[in-house]
């Protein structure tokens, strides 16, 4: 089974969360000319603020040829801007347009004027050079990549969450080296779960401290084994899952080492925190039991091979990683088979 | 092991009965009540005060408490304790270890009386050993496996190993039963501090970025938020 041709092409990043699709807001959007900007926005401001939208930059500066031959077109030759009045659905910022309304104007022209409320339109109006109706994105952007993105539709702002680190991308991508180091744990875990079972795959756990690469501890699934709890000739523990026994060895491994520490006052202070930092590579997609259990032990990635599409937790019948209330977190990978493998 | 000290609350004569309480008999409270003595003795060895029995025919067939820090292991919540012992009581020529079918039946004559609301891992163990009905106290917003933040309960459990590939069924739930006092020693504990948990300053061998993270994000304190909680 030294094949390397098992694995398919590299690691799936399971985000806890999928990024939320680009979803775009109907406004109104006036021309104005770069010295009435200022005043546009001011009167904006009070009478139609962005409340819930305020990522949206109220102004972008209007590249002439994509206005020309509209009402809007810079036949003056000066800089023209594009300013949110306000959304079409009545939300916030007033004026809205029914659907009936929307197909009339064909978003152009005059009869958006009716749909702006009057008061605004009374300031505006002598400011304004057209209306159009256009699009601004509906959600803020969550990553640098979003707002790129959605910086092409219209200018919005990302403000890196509080306490949270600004992710470059929402999938993690996993470079030449550690693809290496992956691949070979979880080939000991496919090794393991195989050498167990000889009918199917049962699973195995095999978890590293990434700092070292080493094998911290590993386990296999032992729900019809009699031997377990440091007793022999016992009833088949129907909880031995190979998560579960392989974090018992790390805590295993933790209390020697806690043993040996008081007599040894030479080594280092602080004991390991449970599983805190290390990675568990799974033959099989944990369930709920097995992967909450790796949440318990603080470990900080998982990778597994086969998905359970009814069962699995971290992907298959839900995402235990993007349960937000959860004190800890870890990322997920799955490494898909070969397809000549899987058949 | 941490010093033992008392509890505040056992300073106190025990709280009155809520109108939560009053939904369950007699019966059903004097077992709760024998679980919440389990994590008064948890609290006392300064593990977090969770504390369970099983019951089978009105007899309490196991009972167990956190034992987190003692272990070094994270997933050693009362119930996993309580079950591991049931298990351990079977003695070689039970009729149960004789048949699936026989241990099946057993399982589920099974109720749990747990302090909080049993965490998704410990959700999904008693769904795999198919428990009968679930009763605890507070709920458990954080990791909560009956509703709270997932619903094991109702969903069951898959058998990641393989197993015979059938899934585990989900199981009743009663919830509410001396929620107060589950809280409140809860509360005590977290106010004395988790001695076993990281500082914010300690140093991991392994070390996690995230903890860091979470050590930032956390609200009221580094360390009490603390992932062993049920
Ligand atoms: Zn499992
Ligand atoms: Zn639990």
């Amino acid at each position: 089974m030294s094949c390397e041709c098992w694995l398919g092409s590299g690691p799936v990043h399971v985000p806890s969360r999928e990024k939320p699709p680009l979803l775009l807001e109907e406004v109104i959007l006036a021309s104005v000319l770069r010295e009435n900007c200022s005043k546009v926005v001011k009167i904006l401001r009070v009478l139609a603020p962005l409340t819930k939208y305020r990522y949206v930059k109220r102004i972008k500066p209007v590249v002439p040829q994509l206005v020309q031959g509209s009402q809007a077109s810079n036949e003056d030759g000066m800089m023209m801007l594009e300013v949110v009045v306000c959304t079409i659905q009545r939300r916030e910022g007033g004026g809205w347009l029914s659907q009936e309304d929307r197909r009339n104007t064909k978003g152009e022209g005059e009869g958006l004027w009716s749909k702006v409320p009057p008061s605004l339109k009374a300031e505006l109006a002598p400011l304004v050079k057209a209306l159009r109706v256009g699009h601004v994105p509906a959600l803020a952007p969550e990553d640098p990549d979003q707002w790129e993105d959605w910086n092409q539709v219209w200018p919005v702002s990302y403000k890196i969450p509080p306490g949270k680190v600004a992710k470059k991308s929402a999938t993690i991508e996993v470079g030449e080296d550690e693809r290496r180091k992956m691949a070979a744990h979880l080939g000991l875990a496919r090794d393991l779960a195989h050498r167990t079972h000889n009918k199917g795959c049962r699973n195995a756990a095999v978890i590293v401290n990434p700092e070292t690469n080493e094998v911290v501890a590993h386990g296999v699934d032992e729900t019809s084994s009699s031997s377990w709890g440091g007793g022999e000739d016992r009833t088949p523990h129907p909880l031995r899952h190979a998560a579960m026994v392989a974090v018992e060895k790390v805590a295993e491994g933790i209390r020697a080492w806690a043993a040996k520490r008081k007599r040894d006052s030479e080594l280092p202070q602080d004991e390991p925190y449970l599983c805190t930092g290390s990675d568990c590579y799974l033959w099989r997609e944990p369930c709920a039991m097995c992967a909450m259990a790796l949440v318990h032990s603080r470990v900080r990635r998982i990778v597994f091979c086969v998905p359970d599409g009814e069962r699995g937790a971290l992907g298959g019948s839900f995402r235990l990683h993007a349960l937000e209330s959860l004190n800890h977190h870890y990322e997920v990978f799955r490494w898909p088979l070969d397809r000549r493998v899987v058949e | 092991m941490a010093p033992a000290t008392t509890a505040p609350h056992r300073e106190d004569p025990p709280a009155t009965t809520s109108s939560e309480d009053s939904l369950f008999t007699d019966r059903e409270r004097g077992f709760m009540r024998l679980a919440l003595a389990e994590a008064e003795e948890a609290y006392e060895v300064g593990e977090i005060p969770v504390g369970c029995v099983l019951v089978r025919r009105g007899e309490v067939i196991g009972k167990g408490q956190n034992r987190t820090n003692e272990t070094r292991n994270g997933t050693r919540h009362c119930e996993m304790e309580a079950i591991d012992g049931v298990l351990i009581g079977f003695s070689q020529n039970s009729e149960e270890r004789q048949s699936r079918e026989a241990m099946a039946r057993f399982w589920d004559e099974v109720d749990l009386y747990v302090t909080c609301e049993p965490c998704i891992m410990c959700a999904g163990a008693l769904a795999l050993m198919g428990v009968r009905t679930v009763y605890y106290g507070c709920s458990n917003d954080k990791f909560g496996g009956c509703g709270s933040v997932h619903t094991v309960s109702a969903d069951g459990c898959g058998k990641c190993g393989g197993g015979d590939g059938s899934p585990a069924l989900g199981f009743d739930c009663r919830k509410g039963l001396f929620a107060g006092e589950a809280i409140t020693l809860l509360q005590n504990f977290y106010i004395k501090g988790n001695t076993r948990a990281p500082k914010p300053h300690r140093k991991h061998l392994w070390r996690d970025r995230r903890l860091e993270q979470a050590e930032r994000d956390g609200e009221g304190g580094g360390d009490r938020g603390d992932g062993l909680v049920e």
